[in-house]
């Protein structure tokens, strides 16, 4: 699928422009494509020239056929004439309507490109807000009313131009200066209403996308839960909850179409006064002081047709283009977001990275951290340091602070200004973010699946990995004779989230993920959870020898997982409660030592030795 | 190279022939029927419409012809006359303002109905996906069917506003026109009409080849919807990866082609509508032609061959109106397929409304399961003639390395997916004669992947359900533990969650699944996992909370800790699909079996 051709229009310069720009887009896009619209506005002119010309040989037809001896091969030539005609304009049609709405859909292309490429710079605040099926609208539906102003719309533009010219034109011709002034009464009124309706278009479509983008953002939130409603029988509260979505989308949709009903026929309504003005007042001048000429009069009649036609057109247009505008607004919300994260470019120079490898030394310091005001800190006065090559756990109640841990260090949020996080002696925030991701093995608490080939989610790197990696990392996390044990092996398609797994696989297959980059620095969010016992003593003997090797985070409720650290760390409420070895948690007879103690009278229990029933009361 | 998924169904697309479901066309009738008398009301008011138009050029000719013209020639007096064109204007006036309400009604009459028939035909397809099998969930993106039901429906809803009622106005004045034509010449009608094949042929052509480039369009729709639904729930792992570019250029990929699929209908369209002016000027120079040699042979009048030429304009403008329409309706009738081939999957199966065999408050919860052989795909067999009996109040614990099937036991308990092969009974009764809502109201659940609705915290553990009260939900978070955290949050009980509730931790998200399970007070209280993300202390205030609770009600657990199965009343061993020990703690340790080597390793 190489050759496909909306690659092919991407290699301009015009569009690398366009796509780094986020402001005044429509305009930019209208002013790169000046000839492209020029030529279709040609096309749709001659178009329009050459449509007039049927008529009048049709009438020098009939004016021959009325002649004494009419000439039939004359009239023959004629009739081939008016055939070949049409042929022309069948291509000129075909080329206007390729190249304007062609535009369209190339705006609507790049703009959804642009639009999921700003989805990728921005950060997970964003996310957090923002509803995933609001912004599947935007790139749908939105751009959709988009394409339609600038490609429909542009059409429209060239042939209402076109239409308005030749009546005016026409008029301009034969028209007493009396009767155009009165015809032009009741102009500034349509104008007047069409501004003014252009406006409520704009506001009410804007209120019936951002309903359309609830109503999606509904579904899919339903759909992602799907297994949740189901499991607690609440089909119907859903489905009800749906229906009110549904039903404002419906009230927003009525309120549309009351503006549109009365639009329309408003301007017929108006352009009628024209006639009204006419028949009256002109036809008073024809017959009272016959300061006008019938053949004038009756000229005006069919020039008021003339008019009213592009003046519909326009209102037709206006209001096209008032909806691309109300869902051109939506989107640029969109744009105007800042991505929180982004490399700070006046240090860059400072840091000398080289191969962009880093080490792996992190240090805290002082390091406070909230997620927002409202929440308070989640992170408290941290101080630690780790060393390249040591491992490190982390312990502690849910809600401790963990994985904020992890969260910092792959730099989904920033620390501003409250103490400092440095990985080898560099500030965080002065690593280019591609280096530092780069250099970090992440395995999320939420073990997340791409729907693609098992390869492929296991290969998840932006360079190319050959299959021993592959393959290697998959043995290293044992998730490889399950793999093999697959019909399609490597090429088994996972479902969306690997729902086709089980909980162990997925993790698993998240650990491959991350064992596969081959980073110096590894970061282990709890990723052990849903392994049993057997599997996670084996993953954790073969990911010693990965672990010696780099600097391991590992965050992890079970003592057996990470009483081997170099060091851990035990949070609470966001602070280091305890540091040390296993052995020295075990002096401390903190936390660490309770936990020990909960698991090893459950071992003891599990060895018969004890009985651990009696303990615990 | 990267064959991703969207590339690989877009190759499938290219093969497959477009084939429609014959129904998709009566699908989008069904739905209007009921509202047909908006449907006539908005035809009787274009009929309306039509006529004040006819008489609105009347009115001028009737001020120039008899009024002003007279009055020029003084057959009629200056003042006479004025009246009269004042009267004229206004009557003119007058049918403009009927032209203008009628018109208003019209439209908006219009509109509204579409509006309301694609409520009504989205409500239908939510309900019928809310009881869509999980196989189905498995293998659909979540985009796809968010298209289906919003984007899909959409696309249906130009045909009832501008299509539908047109149609009927067209055909009504093709007609019309054609009669006209044949009283006035028969000759010069047929040689009009001979066109008519060409066509019928034409639309024909176009037709398949229009359908093919909508069903292009609306699969990479769909495609685009479910890459932008899954890469934005998965924005972290993209970011912490760095493949921003990558997936950039997947993105690409499908975009591109939407494109290609978009301007192969622009450039389909764009040679069928002029097309059929070719076709048109075709007409008109055969009956120049034709015409003039009888006019010539003096076998026909001027006038009439005048008059035809100007019928023929007339008799191909609804012609041209109806290609119009060709658009609209081919994108129609495709997104309709799409709609149907989601009403055509089946629903998990159900029985008619009853008296439930079972209710929570009869019902003991005693649970077999009968030499049960299941499979999610074909033959590749998950479970292998699994059979074990739970006691009402019994909790029983399975155990078993990952992968086992420990889940898909659960799952075949709620009867999320059909088993093959043996039977599983509740109190006796067979899971396959209960309905499904019956059965999983007899069941609380806390399944292995945890998910948060956006919304409240409260809202999270009641789900909506009126039933419960705060009280019961703080009772059921006391429980779980998350309670404490709860009250550490802003807003506590209102504290507003995102999609997929990430602005909470993990542990803290499995206790709010937690408390949502035993908060509707279950008969069988089924953990799968449930406190894998939990920290030891917290771990064992839940289990004793639980103590109390599992008192009187049947319990199963996974769990790969034993501290969560310690308190169990038998264990199963589960490996690779079948049953390998089953017994108390005590029992299969002395077995020295699976089960030990399972636990033995836990502090090793
Ligand atoms: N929806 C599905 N479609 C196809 N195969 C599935 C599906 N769900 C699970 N499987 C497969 O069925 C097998 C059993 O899965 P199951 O989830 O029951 O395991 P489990 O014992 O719960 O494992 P874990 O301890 O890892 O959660 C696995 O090999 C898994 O890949
Ligand atoms: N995006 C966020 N916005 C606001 N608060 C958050 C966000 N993410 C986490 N928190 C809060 O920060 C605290 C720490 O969360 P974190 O995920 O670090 O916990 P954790 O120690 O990993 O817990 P667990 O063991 O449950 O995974 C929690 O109270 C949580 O509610
Ligand atoms: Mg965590």
């Amino acid at each position: 699928m190489n050759g496909n051709d909306g690659s092919k229009m991407k290699d301009s310069k015009w569009v690398r422009d366009f796509e780094k720009s986020n402001d005044k887009l429509v305009l930019r896009f209208l002013k790169a494509n000046g000839v492209r619209y020029l030529f279709g506005f040609l096309f749709f002119a001659a178009v329009n020239l050459l449509q007039v010309v049927t008529p009048r040989l049709t009438g020098d037809i009939i004016d021959e056929l009325y002649k004494q001896n009419p000439d039939l091969s004359l009239i023959a030539k004629f009739a081939i004439v008016i055939f070949a005609l049409s042929i022309v304009i069948m291509g000129l049609q075909f080329l206007g309507r390729l190249t304007v709405l062609g535009a369209g859909t190339l705006f609507d292309v790049l703009m959804r490109r642009k639009l999921f490429r700003k989805l990728l710079t921005l950060s997970m605040n964003f996310f957090h807000k923002k509803s995933i099926g609001d912004i599947m609208a935007l790139s749908v539906n939105d751009l959709n009313a988009v394409n339609r102003a600038i490609g429909h719309g542009a059409m429209m533009v060239s042939n209402t131009i076109i239409l308005a010219v030749v009546s005016i034109v026409a008029m301009g011709e034969t028209m007493s200066y009396k009767l155009t002034l009165m015809i032009f009464i009741p102009l500034p009124l349509l104008v007047f209403t069409m501004y003014k309706f252009g406006m409520v278009i704009n506001r009410k479509f804007r209120k019936v996308q951002d309903r359309f983008g609830e109503l999606s953002g509904k579904v899919q939130e339903n759909i992602a839960g799907i297994r949740v409603v189901k499991s607690f029988v609440r089909e119907e509260s859903e489905q009800k909850s749906f229906e009110k979505v549904n039903r404002a989308n419906y009230d927003a949709e009525v309120e549309m179409a009351l503006v549109n009903g009365l639009f329309m026929p408003l301007i017929s309504f108006i352009s009628s006064f024209c006639y009204l003005i006419l028949i009256y007042f002109g036809g008073r001048s024809v017959i009272v002081d016959q300061s006008i000429s019938i053949g004038d009069f009756v000229a005006a009649t069919s020039y008021i047709t003339l008019l009213i036609r592009p003046m519909q057109m326009l209102g037709r247009l206006l209001g096209m283009v008032q909806r691309g505008k109300a869902s051109m607004g939506r989107i640029y919300d969109l744009f105007e977001e800042k991505p929180d994260i982004v490399d700070h470019k006046f240090n860059q120079n400072d840091v000398d990275i080289k191969d962009n490898k880093l080490k792996g030394k992190i240090e805290f310091k002082k390091l406070n951290f909230a997620y927002n005001e409202k929440n308070g800190d989640v992170l408290k006065d941290i101080n630690l340091v780790i060393n390249p090559g040591e491992t490190v756990a982390f312990m502690g109640t849910v809600g401790s602070g963990k994985s904020t841990v992890s969260n910092l260090l792959i730099r989904l949020f920033d620390t501003p200004e409250r103490g400092q996080l440095l990985i080898d002696d560099m500030d965080i925030a002065d690593i280019p973010l591609k280096t530092l991701r780069g250099n970090i093995g992440y395995i999320p608490q939420d073990n997340f699946l791409f729907s693609d080939t098992i390869r492929y989610n296991i290969g998840f790197s932006p360079d190319e990995m050959n299959d021993e990696q592959i393959e290697e990392a998959a043995k290293t996390s044992d998730i490889y004779d399950t793999i093999m044990d697959l019909p399609d092996q490597w090429e088994t398609m996972l479902g969306e989230k690997g729902v086709n797994l089980s909980g162990g696989q997925k993790q698993r297959m998240c650990i491959a993920r991350a064992v596969a980059k081959n980073a110096p620095i590894m970061i282990f969010d709890d990723c052990l959870s849903a392994v049993d016992m057997e599997t996670e003593s084996r993953i954790l003997k073969s990911l010693k020898d990965v672990q010696s090797k780099r600097t391991c985070i590992i965050i992890a409720h079970r003592i057996s997982t990470v009483k081997d650290s170099d060091k851990i760390v035990v949070l609470h409420k966001g602070r280091v409660a305890e540091v040390g070895t296993h052995e020295e948690l075990l002096e401390k007879q903190g936390y660490y030592y309770k936990s020990y103690r909960i698991q090893l009278l459950e071992q003891q229990y599990g060895v018969g030795l004890k009985d651990a029933k009696g303990e615990k009361k | 190279m990267n064959q991703t998924k969207y590339m690989k169904m877009s190759k499938d697309n290219k093969d497959k022939k477009v084939k429609l479901n014959k129904d998709s066309f009566k699908n989008i009738i069904r739905f209007a029927l009921p509202y047909w008398p908006w449907f006539v009301l908005a035809f009787a008011l274009i009929i309306c419409i039509s006529v004040a138009d006819i008489l609105q050029p009347l009115i001028i000719k009737f001020a120039i012809d008899d009024n002003i013209s007279l009055a020029l020639v003084n057959e009629m007096t200056i003042d006479e006359a004025t009246k009269n064109l004042g009267m004229l204007a206004l009557v003119y006036v007058g049918l403009a303002l009927i032209h203008f309400l009628f018109g208003f009604v019209q439209e908006y009459t219009l509109q509204k109905t579409g509006s309301r028939i694609i409520m009504e035909m989205r409500n239908k397809m939510f309900d019928h996906v809310q009881r869509l099998p999980f196989s189905y969930f498995d293998k659909t993106p979540v985009g796809t069917i968010v298209t289906r039901i919003c984007n899909d429906t959409s696309a249906i809803s130009e045909f009832y506003t501008g299509v539908l009622i047109n149609f009927f106005n067209d055909i009504f004045i093709m007609v019309g026109i054609l009669i006209t034509m044949f009283i006035m010449d028969v000759r010069l009608t047929l040689l009009t009409i001979a066109v008519l094949p060409l066509i019928a042929f034409a639309s024909i052509t176009f037709r398949l080849k229009a359908r093919k480039a909508f069903h292009r369009i609306r699969t990479k729709l769909a495609a685009i919807n479910a890459f932008i639904s899954e890469h934005v729930s998965g924005m972290k792992i993209i970011q912490a990866f760095n493949m921003e570019k990558k997936k950039d250029e997947e993105f690409a990929e499908i975009n591109n082609d939407y494109y290609d699929a978009n301007m192969s209908r622009i450039k389909i369209f764009g040679i069928f509508r002029p097309f059929m002016d070719v076709v048109k000027s075709f007409s008109l120079a055969l009956v120049i032609y034709i015409g003039a040699k009888q006019v010539i042979g003096t076998s026909l009048e001027v006038g009439v061959l005048y008059l035809f030429i100007r019928y023929i304009g007339n008799f191909f403008q609804p012609i041209m109106n109806l290609t119009e329409m060709f658009n609209t309706t081919q994108s129609a009738v495709v997104a309709a397929d799409r709609i149907s081939s989601v009403f055509d999957t089946k629903p998990e199966s159900d029985h008619e409304i009853r008296e439930p065999l079972l209710t929570p408050e009869n019902c003991r919860g005693r649970i077999e399961f009968d030499h049960v052989w299941f499979a999610y795909i074909d033959e590749i067999w998950v479970l292998k003639d699994v059979s074990f009996t739970v006691e009402p109040g019994e909790s029983i614990a399975i155990v078993g390395m990952t992968g086992a099937g420990k889940t898909s036991i659960i799952n075949l308990l709620c009867g999320f997916y059909e088993i093959q092969k043996g039977s599983i009974r509740i109190d006796g009764v067979d899971i396959k004669d209960m309905t499904k809502q019956e059965l999983r109201h007899l069941v609380g659940m806390v399944r292995q992947d945890v998910f948060m609705f956006s919304g409240s915290v409260l809202h999270n553990i009641t789900l909506d359900n009126d039933n419960i009260t705060l009280e019961q939900a703080q009772e059921a978070a006391i429980m779980t533990n998350a309670d404490d955290f709860i009250r550490e949050l802003p807003g506590q009980y209102d504290y507003q969650l995102n999609e997929g509730g990430s602005v909470l931790s993990e542990g803290q998200r499995q206790l709010i699944s937690f408390a949502r399970a035993i908060v509707t007070n279950p008969k069988i209280l089924v953990l799968d996992e449930a406190t894998s993300n939990i920290d030891s202390e917290t771990e064992r205030l839940i289990q004793d909370a639980l103590v109390k609770l599992m008192q009187n009600r049947t319990s199963i657990s996974i769990a790969h800790r034993l501290s969560t199965i310690q308190n169990s009343d038998k264990i199963i061993v589960l490996n690779n699909g079948r049953i390998m020990e089953q017994g108390s703690h005590d029992q299969l340790f002395e077995m020295r079996g699976l089960y030990y080597d399972l636990y033995r390793l836990q502090f090793e």
